[in-house]
Protein backbone atom coordinates (compact mmCIF):
# COMPACT_ATOMS: atom_id res chain seq x y z
CA UNK A 1 0.00 0.00 0.00
CA UNK A 2 1.65 3.15 -0.87
CA UNK A 3 1.34 5.57 2.09
CA UNK A 4 3.37 8.67 0.38
CA UNK A 5 1.11 11.61 0.68
CA UNK A 6 -0.72 10.55 3.82
CA UNK A 7 -3.42 13.60 4.43
CA UNK A 8 -2.90 14.65 8.26
CA UNK A 9 -6.63 13.31 8.69
CA UNK A 10 -5.60 9.65 7.56
CA UNK A 11 -2.80 9.65 9.66
CA UNK A 12 -5.18 10.55 12.84
CA UNK A 13 -7.22 7.60 11.88
CA UNK A 14 -4.24 5.13 10.81
CA UNK A 15 -3.16 6.21 14.96
CA UNK A 16 -6.51 6.00 16.63
CA UNK A 17 -6.94 2.09 14.63
CA UNK A 18 -3.36 0.82 15.88
CA UNK A 19 -4.48 2.20 18.86
CA UNK A 20 -7.60 0.88 19.34
CA UNK A 21 -5.67 -3.21 18.33
CA UNK A 22 -3.54 -2.39 21.02
CA UNK A 23 -5.85 -1.65 23.29
CA UNK A 24 -7.83 -4.54 22.66
CA UNK A 25 -4.73 -7.12 22.41
CA UNK A 26 -3.92 -6.25 25.80
CA UNK A 27 -6.88 -6.21 27.39
CA UNK A 28 -7.31 -9.97 25.65
CA UNK A 29 -4.02 -10.78 26.89
CA UNK A 30 -4.66 -10.20 30.34
CA UNK A 31 -7.62 -12.57 30.56
CA UNK A 32 -5.05 -15.35 29.88
CA UNK A 33 -1.96 -13.90 31.65
CA UNK A 34 -4.25 -12.87 34.88
CA UNK A 35 -5.67 -15.14 37.34
CA UNK A 36 -9.36 -13.53 38.00
CA UNK A 37 -9.19 -11.19 41.07
CA UNK A 38 -11.21 -8.70 42.39
CA UNK A 39 -10.11 -5.85 40.41
CA UNK A 40 -11.79 -7.77 37.30
CA UNK A 41 -14.91 -8.84 39.07
CA UNK A 42 -15.62 -4.95 40.12
CA UNK A 43 -14.65 -4.08 36.58
CA UNK A 44 -17.50 -6.92 35.20
CA UNK A 45 -19.57 -5.53 37.64
CA UNK A 46 -19.87 -1.96 36.35
CA UNK A 47 -21.86 -0.95 33.23
CA UNK A 48 -19.05 0.78 31.59
CA UNK A 49 -17.49 -2.44 31.37
CA UNK A 50 -19.66 -4.18 28.55
CA UNK A 51 -20.28 -0.92 26.88
CA UNK A 52 -16.86 -0.60 25.99
CA UNK A 53 -16.53 -4.02 24.93
CA UNK A 54 -19.52 -3.51 22.48
CA UNK A 55 -17.89 -0.12 21.01
CA UNK A 56 -14.70 -1.61 21.08
CA UNK A 57 -15.95 -5.32 19.91
CA UNK A 58 -18.80 -4.02 17.01
CA UNK A 59 -18.38 -6.13 14.71
CA UNK A 60 -21.47 -8.71 13.64
CA UNK A 61 -18.90 -11.68 14.45
CA UNK A 62 -18.96 -10.86 18.20
CA UNK A 63 -22.54 -10.31 18.82
CA UNK A 64 -22.82 -13.94 19.96
CA UNK A 65 -19.35 -13.76 22.38
CA UNK A 66 -20.32 -10.06 24.15
CA UNK A 67 -24.26 -11.60 24.67
CA UNK A 68 -22.47 -14.68 25.96
CA UNK A 69 -20.21 -12.02 28.27
CA UNK A 70 -23.09 -9.92 29.37
CA UNK A 71 -25.55 -13.43 30.22
CA UNK A 72 -22.81 -13.91 32.41
CA UNK A 73 -22.42 -10.66 34.11
CA UNK A 74 -26.02 -10.90 34.78
CA UNK A 75 -26.08 -13.77 36.39
CA UNK A 76 -23.80 -13.78 38.76
CA UNK A 77 -25.40 -10.07 40.02
CA UNK A 78 -26.33 -11.25 43.33
CA UNK A 79 -23.49 -14.02 43.90
CA UNK A 80 -20.84 -12.56 46.36
CA UNK A 81 -17.46 -12.15 44.83
CA UNK A 82 -16.03 -15.32 46.56
CA UNK A 83 -17.82 -17.94 45.18
CA UNK A 84 -17.85 -16.18 41.47
CA UNK A 85 -13.93 -16.12 42.02
CA UNK A 86 -14.28 -19.54 42.91
CA UNK A 87 -15.94 -20.93 39.91
CA UNK A 88 -13.63 -18.53 37.62
CA UNK A 89 -10.55 -19.29 39.00
CA UNK A 90 -11.11 -22.72 38.75
CA UNK A 91 -12.16 -22.33 34.79
CA UNK A 92 -9.23 -20.05 34.23
CA UNK A 93 -6.89 -22.81 35.39
CA UNK A 94 -8.20 -25.78 33.62
CA UNK A 95 -8.35 -23.83 30.69
CA UNK A 96 -4.39 -22.15 30.73
CA UNK A 97 -2.63 -23.98 33.37
CA UNK A 98 -2.56 -27.62 32.25
CA UNK A 99 -2.35 -28.88 35.45
CA UNK A 100 -2.29 -32.33 34.64
CA UNK A 101 -3.20 -34.13 31.30
CA UNK A 102 -7.00 -35.08 30.60
CA UNK A 103 -7.95 -31.92 32.47
CA UNK A 104 -8.53 -28.83 30.36
CA UNK A 105 -6.77 -28.60 26.72
CA UNK A 106 -3.25 -29.45 26.47
CA UNK A 107 -1.33 -25.84 28.19
CA UNK A 108 -1.53 -22.74 25.59
CA UNK A 109 1.95 -22.42 24.59
CA UNK A 110 3.07 -22.48 20.99
CA UNK A 111 5.59 -25.08 21.76
CA UNK A 112 3.30 -27.71 22.77
CA UNK A 113 0.37 -26.66 20.18
CA UNK A 114 2.83 -26.95 16.99
CA UNK A 115 3.94 -30.48 18.02
CA UNK A 116 6.58 -30.10 19.86
CA UNK A 117 4.49 -31.92 22.84
CA UNK A 118 6.39 -29.82 25.40
CA UNK A 119 6.80 -26.57 26.96
CA UNK A 120 10.17 -24.41 26.41
CA UNK A 121 11.03 -26.09 22.81
CA UNK A 122 12.14 -24.74 19.94
CA UNK A 123 9.17 -22.70 18.75
CA UNK A 124 9.60 -20.85 22.46
CA UNK A 125 13.10 -19.88 21.01
CA UNK A 126 11.54 -19.06 17.74
CA UNK A 127 8.86 -16.44 19.46
CA UNK A 128 11.64 -15.03 21.38
CA UNK A 129 13.66 -14.02 18.63
CA UNK A 130 10.44 -12.45 17.15
CA UNK A 131 10.56 -10.84 20.19
CA UNK A 132 13.90 -8.99 19.30
CA UNK A 133 13.51 -8.65 15.44
CA UNK A 134 11.28 -5.41 15.96
CA UNK A 135 14.16 -4.18 18.35
CA UNK A 136 11.72 -3.51 21.15
CA UNK A 137 12.13 -6.35 23.07
CA UNK A 138 9.41 -8.15 25.26
CA UNK A 139 8.41 -8.08 29.15
CA UNK A 140 7.98 -11.58 30.10
CA UNK A 141 7.33 -11.23 33.80
CA UNK A 142 7.30 -14.96 34.76
CA UNK A 143 5.78 -16.52 31.90
CA UNK A 144 7.75 -18.08 28.81
CA UNK A 145 7.43 -16.14 25.45
CA UNK A 146 5.39 -18.26 23.81
CA UNK A 147 2.55 -18.66 26.40
CA UNK A 148 -0.73 -17.18 24.69
CA UNK A 149 -0.79 -14.29 26.74
CA UNK A 150 2.27 -13.11 26.07
CA UNK A 151 2.05 -13.47 22.45
CA UNK A 152 -1.13 -11.18 22.00
CA UNK A 153 0.39 -8.50 24.46
CA UNK A 154 3.40 -8.62 21.94
CA UNK A 155 0.55 -7.88 19.22
CA UNK A 156 -0.53 -4.91 21.83
CA UNK A 157 3.12 -3.50 21.51
CA UNK A 158 3.41 -3.97 18.06
CA UNK A 159 0.41 -1.57 17.24
CA UNK A 160 1.45 0.66 20.09
CA UNK A 161 4.73 1.24 18.51
CA UNK A 162 3.06 1.32 15.41
CA UNK A 163 0.20 3.96 16.40
CA UNK A 164 3.18 5.85 18.16
CA UNK A 165 5.06 6.21 14.74
CA UNK A 166 1.62 7.69 12.96
CA UNK A 167 1.34 10.31 16.02
CA UNK A 168 5.19 11.45 14.58
CA UNK A 169 4.71 11.47 11.22
CA UNK A 170 6.77 8.25 10.76
CA UNK A 171 5.26 6.86 8.07
CA UNK A 172 7.75 4.41 6.80
CA UNK A 173 8.42 3.70 10.49
CA UNK A 174 4.80 2.95 11.06
CA UNK A 175 4.74 0.64 8.00
CA UNK A 176 7.47 -1.12 9.05
CA UNK A 177 5.66 -2.18 12.62
CA UNK A 178 1.87 -2.95 10.70
CA UNK A 179 4.51 -5.14 8.50
CA UNK A 180 5.85 -7.11 11.97
CA UNK A 181 2.28 -7.22 13.20
CA UNK A 182 1.12 -9.04 10.03
CA UNK A 183 3.91 -11.30 9.90
CA UNK A 184 3.98 -12.15 13.61
CA UNK A 185 -0.31 -12.74 13.36
CA UNK A 186 0.65 -15.06 10.38
CA UNK A 187 3.14 -17.38 11.40
CA UNK A 188 3.06 -17.84 14.91
CA UNK A 189 -0.74 -16.78 16.63
CA UNK A 190 -2.51 -17.76 13.29
CA UNK A 191 -0.21 -20.83 13.57
CA UNK A 192 -1.70 -22.54 16.91
CA UNK A 193 -4.33 -20.32 18.79
CA UNK A 194 -7.19 -20.94 16.79
CA UNK A 195 -6.83 -25.12 17.05
CA UNK A 196 -6.14 -24.03 21.05
CA UNK A 197 -9.31 -21.99 21.06
CA UNK A 198 -11.79 -24.31 19.18
CA UNK A 199 -10.35 -27.39 22.09
CA UNK A 200 -10.54 -24.73 24.82
CA UNK A 201 -14.24 -24.05 23.85
CA UNK A 202 -15.40 -27.26 23.76
CA UNK A 203 -13.99 -27.69 27.65
CA UNK A 204 -14.63 -23.79 29.14
CA UNK A 205 -17.15 -24.07 31.68
CA UNK A 206 -17.99 -20.73 32.08
CA UNK A 207 -19.99 -18.30 30.01
CA UNK A 208 -17.62 -15.38 30.86
CA UNK A 209 -13.93 -18.16 29.68
CA UNK A 210 -15.92 -18.85 26.57
CA UNK A 211 -16.73 -15.43 25.48
CA UNK A 212 -13.12 -14.29 25.92
CA UNK A 213 -12.36 -17.64 23.92
CA UNK A 214 -14.83 -16.82 21.24
CA UNK A 215 -13.52 -13.09 21.23
CA UNK A 216 -10.01 -13.78 20.66
CA UNK A 217 -11.06 -16.46 17.87
CA UNK A 218 -13.10 -13.53 16.32
CA UNK A 219 -10.51 -11.11 16.92
CA UNK A 220 -7.86 -12.45 15.73
CA UNK A 221 -9.94 -13.39 11.87
CA UNK A 222 -10.66 -9.48 11.84
CA UNK A 223 -7.43 -8.57 12.87
CA UNK A 224 -5.96 -10.87 9.90
CA UNK A 225 -8.56 -9.49 7.23
CA UNK A 226 -7.62 -5.28 8.76
CA UNK A 227 -3.68 -6.04 8.29
CA UNK A 228 -4.27 -8.02 4.28
CA UNK A 229 -6.05 -4.69 3.38
CA UNK A 230 -3.73 -2.58 5.14
CA UNK A 231 -0.42 -3.98 3.23
CA UNK B 1 21.09 -1.47 16.15
CA UNK B 2 19.44 -1.39 19.44
CA UNK B 3 21.40 -2.87 22.10
CA UNK B 4 20.14 -6.26 23.26
CA UNK B 5 19.92 -5.66 27.50
CA UNK B 6 18.08 -9.36 29.43
CA UNK B 7 17.01 -8.02 32.53
CA UNK B 8 16.37 -10.94 35.56
CA UNK B 9 14.84 -10.10 38.79
CA UNK B 10 12.42 -12.38 40.63
CA UNK B 11 10.34 -9.49 41.71
CA UNK B 12 8.28 -8.29 39.00
CA UNK B 13 7.65 -4.63 40.19
CA UNK B 14 11.41 -4.35 39.60
CA UNK B 15 12.17 -6.43 35.99
CA UNK B 16 8.52 -4.50 34.92
CA UNK B 17 9.77 -1.07 35.51
CA UNK B 18 13.74 -1.69 34.20
CA UNK B 19 11.83 -2.90 31.08
CA UNK B 20 10.00 0.29 30.52
CA UNK B 21 12.33 2.10 31.71
CA UNK B 22 15.12 0.93 29.37
CA UNK B 23 12.31 -0.36 26.60
CA UNK B 24 11.78 4.34 26.31
CA UNK B 25 15.64 4.39 25.79
CA UNK B 26 15.37 2.75 22.91
CA UNK B 27 17.26 -0.90 24.32
CA UNK B 28 15.81 -4.13 23.22
CA UNK B 29 15.05 -5.50 26.80
CA UNK B 30 13.91 -9.53 27.31
CA UNK B 31 12.38 -9.06 31.20
CA UNK B 32 11.98 -12.14 33.31
CA UNK B 33 11.28 -13.21 36.82
CA UNK B 34 13.02 -16.80 36.12
CA UNK B 35 16.55 -17.01 35.75
CA UNK B 36 16.42 -20.42 35.17
CA UNK B 37 15.05 -20.00 32.02
CA UNK B 38 18.87 -18.85 30.83
CA UNK B 39 20.58 -22.18 31.85
CA UNK B 40 17.55 -24.17 29.65
CA UNK B 41 19.17 -22.47 27.00
CA UNK B 42 15.91 -20.17 25.86
CA UNK B 43 18.39 -17.70 25.43
CA UNK B 44 21.16 -16.91 22.81
CA UNK B 45 23.67 -15.74 25.32
CA UNK B 46 26.33 -14.73 22.31
CA UNK B 47 23.39 -12.22 20.90
CA UNK B 48 22.96 -10.06 24.11
CA UNK B 49 25.16 -7.10 24.75
CA UNK B 50 23.92 -6.99 28.25
CA UNK B 51 22.71 -8.88 31.57
CA UNK B 52 21.60 -7.27 34.53
CA UNK B 53 20.70 -9.77 37.34
CA UNK B 54 19.37 -9.33 40.91
CA UNK B 55 21.66 -11.83 43.38
CA UNK B 56 19.04 -13.16 45.87
CA UNK B 57 16.05 -14.89 44.32
CA UNK B 58 14.12 -17.74 45.12
CA UNK B 59 14.34 -19.65 41.83
CA UNK B 60 17.64 -19.66 41.23
CA UNK B 61 20.11 -16.74 42.14
CA UNK B 62 22.07 -14.77 40.64
CA UNK B 63 25.75 -16.38 41.24
CA UNK B 64 24.56 -19.26 39.77
CA UNK B 65 23.23 -17.47 36.28
CA UNK B 66 26.31 -15.87 36.16
CA UNK B 67 28.79 -19.28 36.61
CA UNK B 68 26.24 -20.60 33.84
CA UNK B 69 27.18 -17.17 31.41
CA UNK B 70 31.02 -17.65 32.09
CA UNK B 71 31.39 -21.21 31.84
CA UNK B 72 29.81 -21.18 28.54
CA UNK B 73 31.30 -18.42 26.87
CA UNK B 74 28.91 -15.15 27.32
CA UNK B 75 31.03 -12.66 26.17
CA UNK B 76 28.81 -9.62 26.97
CA UNK B 77 28.56 -7.44 30.02
CA UNK B 78 27.28 -8.75 33.33
CA UNK B 79 25.64 -6.25 36.23
CA UNK B 80 25.08 -7.89 39.50
CA UNK B 81 22.47 -5.85 41.51
CA UNK B 82 22.31 -6.75 45.69
CA UNK B 83 21.03 -5.69 48.50
CA UNK B 84 24.15 -7.77 50.59
CA UNK B 85 27.17 -7.57 50.87
CA UNK B 86 29.10 -9.07 47.16
CA UNK B 87 32.57 -8.32 47.87
CA UNK B 88 32.91 -12.15 48.36
CA UNK B 89 31.86 -12.91 44.93
CA UNK B 90 35.17 -11.39 42.96
CA UNK B 91 35.77 -14.23 41.10
CA UNK B 92 32.20 -13.84 39.40
CA UNK B 93 34.08 -11.35 36.96
CA UNK B 94 31.08 -8.84 36.38
CA UNK B 95 31.73 -5.76 35.03
CA UNK B 96 29.33 -3.43 37.52
CA UNK B 97 27.63 -4.49 40.89
CA UNK B 98 24.99 -1.71 41.87
CA UNK B 99 23.54 -1.83 45.35
CA UNK B 100 19.96 -1.76 46.36
CA UNK B 101 18.30 0.44 46.21
CA UNK B 102 19.40 2.33 43.48
CA UNK B 103 17.86 5.30 41.78
CA UNK B 104 16.78 4.64 37.65
CA UNK B 105 19.09 7.04 37.18
CA UNK B 106 22.19 5.62 38.47
CA UNK B 107 20.74 2.57 37.23
CA UNK B 108 21.04 4.42 33.24
CA UNK B 109 24.62 6.04 33.88
CA UNK B 110 25.67 2.29 34.17
CA UNK B 111 24.30 0.84 30.93
CA UNK B 112 24.48 3.78 29.37
CA UNK B 113 28.67 3.47 30.36
CA UNK B 114 28.42 -0.05 29.37
CA UNK B 115 27.31 0.76 26.02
Amino acid sequence: MDRTGLKEGELFLLNKEAEDRSKVYLLLSNFYLQRPDRQLLTRLRTPDFINAMRSFLSEDEFTEAIRLLEGFINSIKDIPDNEVLDILGVDWTRLFRGIKKGYGPPPPYESIWRGEGRIMGEWTRKVLESYHQPGIGMDLGDELPDYIGIELKFMARLCYEESSNWKENAISEAGRFLNFEKEFLDNHIQAWVPAFLTEALDEAKTGFYRSILELTQGYIKTDQRYLSSRL
Amino acid sequence: MAKRVIVIDDEYSISGLLFQHLSKRGYDVVAMTNGAWIKEGLIKIDQVDIIVTDFHMKRIDGEEIIRYLRDNNYRGKIVLSSSVDTSNLKDLQVDVIIEKPYTLDEFTRIIEGLS
